[in-house]
């Protein structure tokens, strides 16, 4: 973090959820996303979603960049009552043509690279295309359905997340762990020899 | 001039009196005579006058020759074999339905004198030269009634299989509302109930207004070769559903499950409409509910990580300058690869 206060800065970014900063859309086109991400946020009052257009310079690495304003921005249409842990952020480098997605703690537990992943693929022919709305509703789409298969899985106790949380192994347990691994190595190994030399005595 | 009036007078007189002679001398018996020992008799009072002028007109008079006798043949052996007027014979019943008749008029009782039989004969075969369907009439006595064993419908199938669509109408001599009508399979499956019904019933109506039997018949024909040209008309013009040969007993079983089915409905109809109801009710109340619903995810204690105090959770980034470079290629993601040099 302390890398990426001294390339953007360490002070709080004053940001909305949808901020075109680079000019991406139109007009019709920022409303037809701001209306997205109403609907987001009311099937999921936790969360928020939020959307950063900006340049970057050749040096920025993108992932760094949506790491540090998830945690310095201050999205001040959600951020009183929702906390940036609850956000995901959708960051578009209109000059590098690259976009990523961020998450908050929140989301930890139930969001992974496959499912950002997922998420951006859909958005790509939109992108490609140069409609860019289209791009972010049919990614906010995809996102919704991931997340209520989630969301119903927590409900009904289908995936243990918690388990996600717990503390790791103890020491003991690790060297159990690596003995008996080592056991069944030895094992192979030995097996492995003593076909070689009936393979010789054969010859 | 005065002088030939006169004569021509006297003329006309002497021949008026001629004749009058003349006739009376042709009409009237000759006058009775007295006998003698009649006219002493009435002098002495033993009879009258009237009695003894007229006996002799009696005792000429021939006696009328007495009334003949009408000599019935003795009741033999084949008298005593009366046929109910409610059977037929087994050999007209072969007639009737032994093969696919030849007229369409079938009539082996001789219900009907041979005039008749051409005069009806003639306009069925009018008929079928002018449609497609043709028409057959069995005629029966009025009380005639038909044995249960002989399945009409089959029959018909079996006879009329791969002829032209026929309507066979059994026809009841003075009794037209006993009338019965029957359609070839592919008619049978195209017309329905309904319209049949109709069809019988109008030609009942235009029979019954008769009063002769023979005339009811015609009456009979009339009607029902005209609703015949509408059932030829919706025929013609695809109303109808395609012909489908089917076996006999296909189409027994088919109408017996129609029939089962038509009755379970209606025994059914409420239950399963409430049943549907209350499934679309509850579809639409579940799509509402679905489309309202929120989503709500249990919060953890996650300990911070590079130092982020909202957020350590990057996912995948993805470019989109080329076309060449789908997202398939872009699975495996590599942390600084976004970053320019």
């Amino acid at each position: 973090m302390s890398t990426a206060d001294a390339e953007f800065g360490s002070g709080e970014v004053l940001v909305r959820t949808l901020t075109d900063s680079a000019g991406l859309m139109r007009k019709a086109e920022r409303v037809v996303v701001q209306e997205a991400i109403e609907r987001f946020s009311k099937r999921f009052p936790q969360l928020f979603f939020a959307v950063y257009t900006c340049v970057l310079r050749e040096t920025t690495n993108l992932r760094e960049f949506g790491f540090w304003l998830l945690n310095r921005g201050v999205f001040e249409d959600f951020a009183r009552h929702r906390l940036n842990a609850a956000g995901i952020l959708l960051v578009m480098d209109v000059e590098g043509k690259a976009a990523g997605i961020t998450y908050g703690y929140l989301l930890d537990l139930y969001l992974d690279e496959d499912d950002t992943f997922q998420c951006l693929s859909k958005a790509h022919p939109y992108w490609l295309d140069r409609r860019p709305d289209q791009g972010i509703v049919a990614l906010l789409k995809t996102l919704e359905k991931i997340l209520k298969k989630k969301s119903r899985a927590t409900r009904k106790g289908l995936e243990n997340f918690e388990r996600k949380v717990t503390q790791p192994p103890q020491m003991g347990d690790l060297v159990k762990r690596i003995r008996s691994g080592h056991v069944h190595n030895a094992t192979h190994k030995q097996d492995a020899a003593t076909s070689t030399a009936r393979e010789e005595e054969c010859k | 001039m005065r002088a030939i009036h006169k004569f021509l007078c006297l003329v006309l007189i002497f021949l008026a009196l001629f004749l009058n002679a003349a006739e009376e001398a042709e009409e009237h018996d000759p006058l009775p005579q007295w006998s003698e020992e009649d006219a002493a008799r009435v002098m002495r009072g033993e009879c009258l006058i009237s009695d003894a002028l007229f006996r002799l007109q009696e005792e000429e008079a021939v006696p009328p020759p007495p009334p003949d006798v009408l000599e019935l043949p003795a009741p033999g052996p084949e008298s005593l074999n009366v046929v109910p007027p409610t059977e037929i014979l087994d050999e007209d019943l072969a007639k009737y339905f032994g093969q696919k008749p030849k007229s369409y008029l079938v009539d082996p009782q001789k219900l009907m004198s041979r005039q008749e039989f051409r005069d009806r004969l003639s306009f069925l075969k009018y008929h079928a030269s002018d449609s497609n369907l043709d028409f057959y009439v069995y005629v029966f006595d009025e009380q005639q009634t038909i044995p249960a064993n002989i399945q009409m419908d089959s029959l018909f199938a079996q006879q009329f299989d791969g002829g032209r669509p026929a309507v066979i109408v059994f026809y009841y001599m003075g009794a037209p509302e006993r009338s019965e009508l029957y359609l070839t399979p592919e008619l049978m499956r195209s017309v329905g109930e309904g319209e049949r019904m109709r069809a019988l019933q109008s030609s009942i109506n235009q029979a019954v207004v008769k009063s002769q039997p023979v005339d009811q018949l015609d009456g009979f024909c009339v009607q029902m070769s005209i609703r015949i040209y509408w059932m030829e008309k919706a025929f013609i013009s695809g109303v109808i559903a395609p012909v489908m040969v089917l076996e006999k007993d296909e189409i027994n079983e088919q109408e017996l499950a129609a029939r089962a089915a038509t009755t379970w409905f209606k025994e059914w109809q409420l239950p399963i409409c409430l049943i549907l109801g209350v499934i679309i009710v509850g579809i639409i109340t579940g799509w509402i509910r679905r489309a309202r619903e929120k989503f709500y995810f249990t919060e953890y204690e996650i300990a911070p990580r590079m130092s982020g105090s909202h957020a350590a959770g990057v996912g995948a980034v993805i470019t989109y300058a080329s076309a060449k470079i789908p997202p398939a290629m872009q699975r495996e993601q590599v942390p600084d690869y976004l970053r320019r040099m």
